[in-house]
């Protein structure tokens, strides 16, 4: 499915989530099954971005099209967002009641829930038989995160956006979302991750968008975006410390990709130099 | 919207000798004038006391309007308290006969004073949280209640409730926001459905409400215990509205409107 | 000084214990950063120190007071201040400054000396524009920062973050760390930081890891960092420098292990 952003402003409206900021004529078009990251400071608008993509919110002017949903009544349907620190909205009694939610807003069929939400733990590597009939508030932080992921999840969207998604988890639960995102997209799914973690974005994103002020900074690859340093810096944003040093050791004269965003990428790079420099005998 | 509107109640800030009396000499001054309102039982009296609440409006610099805009409802009160009055009042001087209710001169004339009564009582208390935040109310009241706290009377912890409520509303409405956003996101629509339906619709946004506000409620008193807090007792008030000559002054006014009212009355 | 001897501690019987048996020392003056995995017991440690939670054996002494006694937990807590992870749920008050005077109110310190410390600590942390402002008007980072005023109007020597900055952005973050780093440098506050943010650890002079309720690890953040699958087995992060340093290293460029900044590594690497 397709998003596309036209001439978007958003003016903030008293009464409203605090930390939602304005935009102002924001073009965008994310693609069928593209992997996006939105970064961008508190204030930057991104929060907001998400709540006009997931139709929550409607643009003070301007248009938010989607093209291609299943459902093109209510095209908004099949677009999913997982709030920031989701687990603060759980209510169910068990993690069935939970997951099953929104299924069974979209009108699924009371028989048809149990495969529904089976299916959408299996998604998020919970076992459904140990899960089931367990409250959700019981679990640890990461637990409950993934039912909240399932959440969404069940509802069967096309687009699946996430604010913030890794927020107060460990190392472990960091790396397990990122899998996780990368596996809904491979299944065809568009996502957009939202997020002011440089590195997370180097690493999983093929595209990266930077907002600052409600504005669209910077749009492109990772390595187009992070190499932008000075235009990044204006935002407050420095890129992941991988991607720094590639760019010092290129100031430095070495002779080196600058695509290097990501801590593998750079450690390649610079092993072959060094390989390089061993053989050749670099200045 | 709703959040301003329930952190300033209805405050209407403005610079005037009303705004500027201390809160709990305009709370004991809200109370004679309503004492005095019920004691006074004719028209001088009745007439006088409307009087003195009209100037006191004047001197506020509060507009009508303002005062007017929270009136709608208790004007229809006066009104039915009106009616209601003027046909069940017993009577001899007969007006007006309306098959089985009779209009009465008594009931007339009590009708419109209950109606007046209910009427000033409601533009003078305006005038009170129209004039002072809600946070000098809280101050004030702390001030009045100290005495009865010799006697039982909690009144640093009513004080500090009512403050802490202050400070966790907006906090609190904010969050309600986010829930209602995330609970939609997932497809709840909270206008469907019959009545037992829509506040079913409402567990999904009232439990997360629940479990947050117990989780603060605790978080909030570790942080009072780490900062020394033990109660009221020996506890410095660091911001206490000095008591002036003018709060005494208005105060033995109506102190004096209340007398002449009690007077009127056994004479 | 802080000891804290054999300190053992559990939330209810049927659990194991969160404390087992933790030893530690805080010298004055010492920037002590505290890791470990969710459940190490690094939150119940924090609040052990200024008596929130009392030890269940073993003790914890504040300059020579033991928080197990009732008479010296107000002297304890005027000495050691804390801030929460949660920013929004530790401010009591309606304004900044009122937040700010409200230790000293429950001290019951005169009123001319709560105005001058509440207006010395709204101009240390640069809160002065902010006075009277109601909280939830306020960035999260500026939230914490009312908390720091907080504890420095009370005059406190040893400050405990509980991961202050956990749920703050990283523009909020170094807006808290700045300001913690000029009070460690110019007041020479002791602080002790609770943390699972790595880059945060580099601050510290010490860094204590704590694995189930002891400590497993005592040591400077360079020696800790020098071993990434350490860390890992830890469930802790590992910053991308000391991770690639370590990568580098481990393909036969020994120099580089334990390499903390970009400019550290590229410096070595220069040099190979």
């Amino acid at each position: 499915m397709k998003i596309t952003l036209q001439h978007v402003d958003h003016i903030y409206q008293e009464g409203g989530v605090s930390e939602t900021a304005a935009l102002r004529d924001v073009d965008l078009t994310i693609d069928d099954g593209e992997l996006v990251a939105v970064i961008g400071h508190g204030g930057s608008g991104k929060s907001t971005l998400a709540l006009l993509m997931a139709g929550l919110y409607q643009p003070s002017s301007g248009t938010v099209e989607l093209t291609g949903s299943k459902d093109p009544e209510h095209p908004f349907r099949s677009v999913g967002l997982v709030f920031q620190y989701p687990e603060q909205q759980l209510f169910g009694e068990s993690v069935f009641e939970e997951v099953a939610f929104g299924a069974r807003n979209q009108g699924t069929a009371e028989d048809y829930l149990p495969v529904k939400v089976r299916e959408a733990l299996e998604q998020v590597g919970l076992d459904p038989d140990v899960m089931w009939y367990r409250s959700p508030f019981s679990l640890s932080g990461g637990q409950k995160r993934r039912v909240c992921i399932a959440g969404v999840l069940v509802m069967d969207p096309q687009l699946i956006i996430l604010d913030e998604p890794t927020a107060g988890l460990d190392e472990g639960g960091r790396k397990w979302i990122a899998q996780l995102v990368r596996r809904l997209n491979e299944e065809g799914r568009t996502v957009v991750w939202i997020t002011h973690n440089m590195a997370e974005a180097a690493e999983v994103a093929r595209r990266v968008i930077v907002l600052k002020g409600g504005r669209v900074l910077l749009d492109g690859p990772p390595q187009q975006v992070f190499s932008e340093e000075e235009t990044l810096m204006s935002a407050h944003l420095t890129p992941p410390p991988a991607a720094r040093l590639v760019r010092e050791l290129q100031r430095r004269g070495w002779d080196i990709e600058a695509s290097a965003v990501t801590v593998e990428g750079a450690a390649e790079e610079i092993l072959s130099h060094l390989a390089s420099g061993k053989e050749g005998g670099h200045a | 919207m709703l959040k301003e509107k329930l952190l300033l109640g209805q405050y209407y800030p403005a610079d005037s000798p009303v705004h500027r009396l201390t809160a709990s000499c305009k709370i004991l001054v809200t109370i004679i004038y309503m004492v005095a309102l019920f004691v006074a039982d004719d028209w001088l009296g009745w007439g006088l006391l409307a009087a003195v609440g009209l100037a006191a409006v004047l001197i506020s610099k509060v507009p009508f309007k303002a005062i007017w805009r929270g009136m709608k409802i208790i004007v229809i009160f006066c009104v039915l308290t009106f009616l209601l009055n003027l046909f069940m009042y017993p009577g001899d001087h007969v007006l007006l006969t309306l098959g089985r209710f009779r209009l009465t001169a008594e009931g007339l004339t009590y009708g419109l004073a209950m109606a007046l009564r209910l009427f000033m009582l409601v533009v003078f208390a305006s005038l009170l949280t129209l004039t002072t935040t809600p946070i000098q109310l809280t101050d004030g009241l702390e001030t009045l209640l100290k005495p009865a706290s010799r006697i039982g009377v909690p009144a640093h912890e009513i004080a500090m409730m009512m403050s802490i409520a202050l400070r966790f509303i907006p906090t609190i409405l904010e969050e309600f926001d986010r829930i209602v956003l995330a609970q939609r996101a997932r497809g709840a629509d909270l206008k469907q459905g019959n009545i037992a339906q829509r506040v079913k619709n409402f567990v999904p946004l009232l439990v997360p409400l629940f479990v947050a506000a117990f989780r603060r409620a605790d978080d909030l008193s570790q942080a009072m215990e780490a900062k020394c807090y033990r109660g009221g007792a020996g506890r410095t008030r660091w911001k206490v509205v000095k008591w002036q000559s003018r709060d005494t002054v208005c105060l033995a006014l109506f102190l004096l409107l209340l007398a002449g009212a009690i007077l009127e009355r056994v004479l | 000084m802080i000891e804290v001897k054999d300190l053992h501690y559990s939330y209810s019987k049927q659990e194991a214990p969160v404390l087992n048996g933790l030893d530690l020392r805080i010298e004055p003056g010492q920037w002590l950063a505290v890791v470990g995995r969710n459940g190490s017991g690094k939150s119940t440690l924090a609040r052990c120190l200024n008596g929130l939670f009392l030890p269940e054996s073993g003790s914890v002494l504040v300059d020579g007071m033991d928080t197990a006694e009732e008479s010296m937990l107000y002297p304890i807590r005027e000495r050691v201040a804390f801030v929460f992870q949660n920013p929004d749920n530790q401010l009591v008050a309606t304004s900044v400054e009122d937040d700010i005077a409200f230790g000293l109110e429950n001290l019951g310190i005169p009123r001319e000396e709560i105005t001058d410390r509440v207006e010395q600590a709204l101009s240390v942390m640069r809160l002065a524009d902010k006075r009277d402002k109601p909280p939830h008007l306020l960035s999260g980072g500026e939230k914490q920062r009312v908390a720091i005023a907080g504890a420095i109007a009370m005059a406190s020597t040893y400050l405990v973050l509980d991961e202050p900055t956990a749920m703050l952005d990283p523009l909020m973050r170094l807006e808290v760390i700045d300001s913690l780093t000029r009070l460690h440098r110019e007041q020479g506050l002791t602080i002790i930081y609770v943390t699972n943010i790595m880059e945060e650890v580099l601050l510290a002079d010490r860094v204590v890891l704590l694995d189930q309720g002891r400590v497993a690890k005592d040591c400077t953040p360079a020696e800790l960092f020098s071993d990434p699958a350490y860390l890992i087995e830890q469930g802790l992060d590992v910053p991308q420098i000391s991770y690639l340093a370590g990568r580098l290293a481990d393909a036969g460029y020994e120099s580089l292990r334990g390499a903390l900044a970009v400019d550290e590594l590229a410096d070595r690497l220069c040099r190979i």
